[in-house]
């Protein structure tokens, strides 16, 4: 049983632990990333807006 | 105190409608970065590591994770975390060594069956297409209705009223569907963002409560006084009467074999894999990915041992609860987390958490739908067209395919009753797909004598997973005690039975029917020079 509980102990703090170190360092990088596809896709659908084709 | 009772008040409702409405204004928006089938599907490939780790951590938690991880957490307490076990295991050896996905994003291709045609022929990608909404649909189909379960237990919004269930169902389908039709990928990502932010910090919320209501005795009692279950190699579940009716190795090994695959191809997590900039970052983003994975697996199966705990001392409650399930209703051991976090969540916080409860409910649905609709388009209808689909074609289709889909979750989820926990359910309409893309996806990366002919029979044979749903396995004992065998048949016997079947037919069916090719080569070059698919 101890060392079953022990397993188990270790992965529900890790998990509450992870997802507070994951909000806490992920958030800011994704938004600013996302300015980044979001400027990106803009420039994207300027260039595609005249090239629509056929394809198989 | 009452089994429905509830704090959620019209605070609550307005955090909840606020976030709605914000979803709603970004579908619209993100409309206009949408110029192309890529930027619809994928969003053009721009995605960097910590935005797709974002969005993929609110694809991957879904309501429905949260509720069946919640389920097992109240019906096998802590022996279910063997599949947070397994999950955290797989995804470290992936990310530590790139199998599969390093080499599926260098393919550069948009679908899992754009893969099948690239290796093998149209005619795999198509039926590959098949196999994979059909499966993906069957294993959405109760999504709707355990999210519904749980804004219907955490709200008391038409709890014991016939319909409440049904309209709340199909209100937040219209919901999902609205934003994800006008803005795909984009507004799939943005929304995902947004929803990363509420649904992690509602993660935490909850998990303090229950901590602070349950406390650590309260835990530890689980096993020491309430015969709490444990030890995921025990077939027995010593909190249940029932004899064997708990995990054991037969369906260790099945769970293994279903996460395996399914973490390395489950459509969803490819989409994400394949929207990446480079091979390099879809290796990594399932390295950062273990984090949250480990997540969505242990934190909803803690606040269903803390449910467990919590019924068990309140006894009267416990009575109530039993007996609604008995009443053959819409209550459940799905209810069990949603009706305890409703009495020790204090009004307010309980309306965020509600809201990242919603927002992981749309994350998933529009996730899902945004993809098996995208394999319709590009791997069903486009391959059958003659002169293939333009852009606007494309986008059009697969936002019909995107509604036609969301109708058939409606009706699959009003109908179908589920006779299993959630999360059986879902390894095995899972393994319809999984037990076929295993050989096919891996030989074709890996094993040079790979031909469609074994393609052909592996992704059929996984049509023999149908056969593990319970109402299949209760047929076929049946017969077996008719035919007087002394053999019970479980639904992880089948399961197992379908990889085993898929694997050998793809071998034997590669040896025997090797494909021409020098032809196949010439044709795929051509194809690639024409630029097909994009």
């Amino acid at each position: 049983m101890t060392a079953w509980m022990t397993l188990w102990t270790i992965l529900l703090a890790g998990g509450a632990l992870g997802m507070v170190g994951l909000l806490l360092l992920v958030t800011a990088g994704a938004i600013r990333e996302l300015k980044e596809s979001l400027a990106e896709l803009s420039a994207g659908v300027a260039d595609s807006s005249d090239s629509e084709q056929a394809s198989p | 105190m009452q089994l429905f009772d509830t704090n959620f008040t019209s605070l609550d409702w307005g955090i909840v409608v606020a976030y709605l409405l914000i979803s709603i204004f970004v579908g619209i928006w993100a409309n206009r970065y949408v110029g192309n089938i890529a930027g619809y599907l994928v969003a053009g490939r721009t995605l960097r590591i910590r935005l797709a780790l974002a969005t993929m951590t609110g694809t991957e938690i879904g309501l429905v994770t949260v509720m069946y991880s919640a389920e097992l957490g109240f019906t096998q307490q802590y022996a279910s975390l063997y599949l947070a076990l397994y999950e955290l295991a797989i995804l470290l050896f992936i990310g530590l060594t790139g199998v599969v996905v390093y080499r599926l994003r260098q393919s550069k291709v948009l679908t899992i069956p754009e893969y099948y045609e690239k290796r093998y022929s149209r005619g795999v990608r198509i039926l590959g297409g098949v196999m994979m909404v059909t499966s993906g649909v069957l294993n959405m189909g109760l999504f709707l209705k355990a999210g519904s379960l749980f804004l219907v237990t955490i709200t008391g919004l038409g709890l014991g009223e016939e319909l409440g269930l049904k309209l709340i169902m199909t209100g937040l389908l219209l919901l999902v569907l609205f934003y994800t039709v006008l803005g795909g990928m984009v507004s799939v990502v943005i929304t995902d963002l947004i929803q990363f932010v509420i649904l992690g910090s509602a993660m935490v919320i909850v998990t303090l409560f229950v901590v602070s209501e349950v406390g650590i005795d309260g835990f530890s009692e689980v096993v020491t006084q309430h015969n709490g279950y444990f030890d995921p190699t025990s077939i027995d579940n010593p909190s249940t009467e029932k004899p064997d009716d708990g995990i054991g190795p037969v369906t260790l090994t099945a769970q293994f074999v279903v996460l395996v695959v399914a973490l390395m191809l489950w459509p969803t997590g490819a989409s994400r894999t394949l929207a990446v900039k480079t091979p390099e970052i879809a290796r990594k983003l399932y390295l950062c990915s273990t984090i949250p994975f480990l997540a969505r697996r242990s934190l909803p199966v803690l606040w269903g041992i803390g449910a467990f705990a919590f019924f068990h001392s309140h006894p009267g409650l416990n009575e109530q609860f039993q007996a609604a399930m008995a009443a053959g209703g819409d209550i459940n051991t799905q209810a069990a987390m949603p009706l305890f976090l409703a009495k020790i969540i204090p009004s307010g916080l309980l309306g965020l958490v509600t809201a990242g409860m919603v927002a992981a409910f749309m994350s998933t649905h529009d996730s899902y739908l945004l993809c098996w609709s995208g394999v319709i388009t590009q791997d069903v209808v486009a391959p059958l067209m003659k002169n293939g689909l333009t852009e606007k074609q494309r986008i059009l289709t697969t936002r019909v395919a995107i509604v036609v889909t969301g109708i058939m979750l409606l009706v699959w989820g009003l109908w179908y009753e589920v006779s299993s926990n959630l999360w059986q359910y879902m390894a095995v309409t899972g393994t319809v797909y999984l037990a076929g893309v295993f050989p096919v996806v891996i030989g074709g990366l890996y094993w040079s004598r790979s031909s469609s002919a074994g393609a052909y029979i592996a992704l059929l044979g996984g049509l023999t997973g149908i056969m593990a749903l319970v109402p299949c396995t209760e047929f076929l004992n049946q017969q077996i005690t008719n035919a007087g065998l002394n053999f019970a048949l479980r639904s992880e016997h089948v399961m197992l039975g379908s990889f085993a079947f898929s694997l050998l037919g793809f071998i034997a069916g590669s040896l025997l029917f090797p494909d021409d090719r020098s032809a196949d080569s010439l044709a795929a070059t051509e194809e690639t020079e024409e630029g097909v698919n994009q």
